[in-house]
């Protein structure tokens, strides 16, 4: 990796992730906070709390890895109409945030869900959607399991594995595909071609789905599920106050991620598609596809139709004629600004994901990167409630002039470390210092002119960050996949010819990018939508997000508005995704 | 150098979206359901002609969130008003010094047991913890009368009550622990364990179970049977230790307080004074919250008890709030023996750990075994 584009990588992810994360672990020199973390350790069952959630976050990946790559396989590989619209309402799940699905499946499953109790009624057993599957104190491993939170969380993030896979799909070496069917038969073709090829890509599905279910934390506090994760959130919130405290608890998730992502950096390395990318179709002439349509439609009517439909039943019916003002009506008068305050957020969150993720992405795709990455991507097992704190806490005080300068020498250490580990050709020690201390100017620069009270207390800024800390890694990753799928002899041609740096990634590398700069984007807008608590920390005051209003009326409303609010919410969040779904020329390749 | 420029992109957005305008306002942090404090400050908005930005916490965080926040920028503080729809919370941030000292001319009608001596924080609408019981499942003349009664083997495994980890249930045992003592409480809480107590994730829950006769009793907060009641369901509202040398029935209220360094402070005092009206006290008793009045003279719909009409438990809530951390991290530890709601016994936490890894280790060699390159190899020939 060149010097420019580790120090391009280590700023980006320094500002939003790193330096709010060191100020955590700064509590730690606090008088007595050492105290206080070995109280927390000690109170804690650290050991038994990891393993719950390992199983629970294993097992959910294993299902979505069993709902999501078969749905994927349907509809990337066959060739029959509506496969595009079904591929597109794979996203809708990952719109409908994990509380709320919980909430939808408690409707069913739950004490005196209808399911329930048909169920108690015809075996005469009651169903236990809270409880492990063995004894919890005494079976060391079926009591560690607990199969509603994970079949909750499957049913979440499965539309992950899809995606991911569908991406693989789309990047397959048309010609080995080829070669693989006239030898093997559609059959062969599967299991010895296009399997093992895009075997990285259903594993960072199931990776992805793994480190989420880690640290989602509204589905383990609903069904009482004892996890690291709610241990995280106790600690940070109500016992001790102490982030540092919950940064040192968290830091087991932390490391668990970074080993998934580690093992799944070395398979990628080993398996990288290559050669000429085209349309991959197993199936050889239109129509006949009704199995696969059936298929589809079961999976997504188990995953999707039911916690929908049992929104709808509480909901109650839609009155059209105007007559009475019915749940829908009731609700939206009430949360229209809400729809406004959370749609403004999450497109200045794509917007900065974006332009974020491109030079990370392409600094990343140049060469390695696996250690920032698996950084980066473990960051997603911590407890959002924790990157928020930390950024709001970090910017407060620099708001307040308590720590600018230290930020800025650790900013500027974050800089250099780089060039610690390789340095870089062409710049000696006069320049990096410098670079340094420009950086250190300009802060000191940002500081005086108040800008980092502007920051803290206006705009949607604090906002944009912590979606920038939580979802870079996430978004930076898919773009990376795109630049390591573009030929870079096209890119060194237009440099050689004079095209500068903004040039080349307009003209050249932008053109080659649409599918994974729209994925990003596609991923981006459903994690920022569906974001509420790092929200909940940072938005202005005067600001609303719908997240934030599902759950307020989860409190006083009747169950019928907040089921009416929640299927709102999913048919609104899908109209930009149907507009792109619409315009989008299919040559883009999204999905 | 266009390169350079793509990749300062990100830092002029951040710097472009930092935009606002200024005039006469009040930041105002509600930790009290939107649904009906929105319509309360619409209301100071349009009397006052101050705009009023809003920040609501959720019911998921339980005021904790909003604290977090307040706590974390004590700095550089954004918010005027806090208003919290509890007290434990509001005793953390003073113990830390974050409140500025306000006596509202409003807050004169109110019990001195619900303010701050000092002047940090006042209370107004308040809501108290009841048991809520199911009209078809039980006789009003069997429910138990008084917290200890609670604990009574006749009420084996007809109970449900939020585990006190957070919100006003964690408040309230840490007033009991404060009235009765370390070991009185901690053999309630054991007897209540004994006695088949469903624990639940929310005073919420609690009610929606007992109006869905999951259980014929619960304990829970007023405003959470009110919304039952409302919603028609068969519930009725009890309120404890109300006889003869009782106990009392313990009342939160709603506090309302002024953040040191307030950014905006005169209009910060007319938000308090404001809200501490009888006039908002009666908005907030009609809500479906249903908050009880401090205020003595506050006209209140039938169902509202005003809290001048009953007995309550004598609390200093600045020793509660004191106390409230240690408080939470000893029930806990208490409570962590409830899993998946059902009570367990035993610690296998290692050998659980060693499974998990194993487990994992398993997950590893699949993929390897299905992706070794041999296979690798075969496909890419």
């Amino acid at each position: 990796m060149t010097w420019k584009a580790r120090c391009t990588l280590t700023l980006i992810l320094g500002i939003v992730l790193a330096v709010p994360l060191w100020r955590a672990f700064l509590g730690l020199v606090e008088p007595g906070a050492m105290a206080t973390v070995q109280d927390a350790v000690e109170r804690a069952d650290v050991a038994g709390l990891l393993a719950n959630s390992v199983f629970l976050a294993l097992f959910t990946a294993v299902i979505a890895l069993l709902l999501g790559l078969p749905l994927a396989l349907l509809l990337g590989l066959g060739n029959w109409r509506g496969r595009r619209f079904l591929a597109w309402l794979c996203v809708l799940p990952l719109l409908i945030p994990p509380h709320i699905h919980t909430i939808a499946w408690t409707r069913v499953v739950g004490d005196q869900g209808w399911f329930s109790n048909w169920y108690a009624e015809v075996f005469g057993t009651a169903l236990k959607l809270r409880a492990s599957l063995g004894d919890a104190g005494t079976d060391a491993f079926l009591g560690r399991i607990y199969p509603g939170p994970t079949w909750i969380m499957a049913c979440s993030y499965f539309p992950l594995v899809t995606l991911s896979v569908l991406a693989g799909l789309r990047s397959l070496d048309a010609g080995a595909v080829e070669a693989g069917r006239l030898f093997g038969g559609r059959r062969g073709a599967l299991r010895s071609v296009i399997l093992p090829l895009i075997a990285p890509r259903v594993l960072t599905g199931a990776a992805l789905v793994f480190i989420l279910a880690l640290s989602t934390y509204p589905v383990v506090s609903l069904l009482d599920t004892p996890t690291l994760i709610q241990r995280v959130f106790f600690t940070l919130s109500q016992a001790y106050g102490n982030q540092a405290a919950a940064a040192v608890l968290g830091l087991p998730l932390v490391i668990v991620a970074g080993i998934v992502i580690i093992g799944l950096a070395r398979i990628e390395a080993k398996v990288t598609p290559g050669g000429t990318q085209g349309s991959v179709r197993l199936t050889a002439e239109k129509g006949g596809g009704w199995m696969s349509l059936a298929a589809v439609v079961v999976l997504l009517a188990l995953t999707l139709g039911i916690p929908l439909g049992s929104l709808v039943a509480e909901a109650g019916p839609l009155d059209l004629t105007g007559e009475h003002v019915d749940n829908y009506q009731s609700v939206f008068q009430r949360v229209d600004r809400a729809f406004v305050g959370s749609f403004v957020m999450t497109f200045a969150g794509v917007l900065a994901l974006l332009l974020a993720s491109w030079p990370m992405g392409r600094a990343l795709a140049r060469r390695g990167g696996t250690a920032v990455e698996s950084v980066g991507l473990g960051s997603l097992a911590l407890p959002p409630e924790l990157i928020g704190v930390c950024t709001l806490l970090l910017w407060s005080q620099a708001a307040g002039g308590e720590v600018t300068l230290l930020f800025l020498v650790v900013t500027a250490a974050l800089l250099a470390l780089p060039a610690l580990f390789r340095r870089p050709r062409g710049l000696g020690l006069a320049t990096w210092g410098a670079l340094a201390g420009a950086l250190v100017a300009l802060g000191l620069w940002l500081h005086a002119s108040d800008t980092t009270r502007t920051i803290q207390s206006t705009g949607i800024t604090m906002v944009v960050l912590v979606y920038l800390a939580r979802f870079l890694p996430v978004t930076a990753r898919m773009m990376r996949n795109g630049f390591q799928a573009m030929d870079p002899a096209e890119v060194d041609a237009a440099r050689m010819v004079g095209h500068g740096g903004l040039s080349r990634s307009f003209h050249i590398e932008l053109p080659r990018m649409t599918g994974a700069v729209g994925a990003s984007a596609l991923m981006a807008y459903v994690l920022c939508f569906t974001e509420l608590p790092a929200t909940l920390l940072t938005i202005r005051p005067g600001w609303q997000s719908v997240q934030l209003r599902i759950f307020n009326m989860v409190h006083y409303q009747s169950i019928g508005e907040v089921a009416a609010l929640c299927i709102l919410v999913v048919l609104v969040a899908a109209v930009p995704l149907i507009i792109v779904m619409v315009l989008a020329p299919r040559r883009w390749n999204i999905l | 150098m266009q390169g350079r420029f793509t990749q300062l992109l990100p830092l002029f957005l951040v710097l472009g979206l930092s935009v606002g305008a200024q005039d006469r306002r009040v930041v105002a942090y509600v930790s009290h359901d939107e649904e009906h404090s929105r319509e309360i400050l619409e209301l100071f908005e349009k009397e006052t002609g101050i705009k009023a930005a809003l920040t609501f916490d959720t019911e998921d965080t339980k005021t904790v969130g909003l604290t977090k926040r307040l706590i974390s920028e004590a700095s550089r503080p954004v918010c005027d008003v806090f208003w919290n729809n509890e007290a434990g919370q509001t005793e953390r941030l003073r113990e830390r010094g974050l409140l500025e000292p306000y006596v509202s001319p409003n807050a004169a009608g109110i019990p001195a047991a619900f303010k701050d001596p000092a002047g940090h924080w006042t209370g107004f609408g308040a809501r108290a913890r009841v048991l809520v019981w199911n009209r078809e499942q039980i006789l009003e003349d069997e429910l138990p009368k008084t917290m200890e009664d609670l604990a009574a083997p006749r009420f084996k495994d007809k109970l449900l009550i939020a585990k006190p980890l957070t919100g006003t249930t964690l408040t309230h045992v840490a007033a009991l622990y404060s009235v009765w003592g370390e070991e009185r409480t901690n053999a309630w809480l054991d007897r209540l364990m004994a006695n088949g107590v469903s624990w639940e994730m929310g005073n919420g829950p609690v009610a929606q179970k007992v109006a869905d006769g999951v259980r014929p009793m619960g304990l829970t907060d007023t405003d959470d049977v009110n919304v039952r009641l409302l919603d028609g369901h068969p519930v009725g509202t009890a309120y404890l230790d109300q006889g003869e040398g009782g106990l009392g029935t313990f009342v939160i209220p709603n506090t309302v307080m002024i953040m040191k360094g307030a950014p905006n402070p005169a209009e910060a005092r007319l938000l308090v004074d404001f809200l501490l009206s009888p006039r908002v006290e009666g908005l907030l008793a009609k809500g479906r919250a249903a908050q009880m009045p401090l205020h003595p003279d506050v006209a209140a719909p039938e169902h509202v008890l005003p809290v001048s009409r009953l007995k309550t438990m004598d609390v200093d809530f600045g020793a509660v709030g004191a106390a409230i951390e240690k408080r939470a991290l000893d029930l806990n530890d208490r409570f962590a023996r409830i899993q998946g709601g059902e009570l367990v016994d035993g610690d296998k936490g290692s050998m659980a750990l060693l499974w998990a890894v194993v487990a994992l280790v398993l997950a590893g060699l699949f993929v390897y075994l299905a992706l070794r390159p041999g296979r690798e190899g075969a496909a890419r020939s």
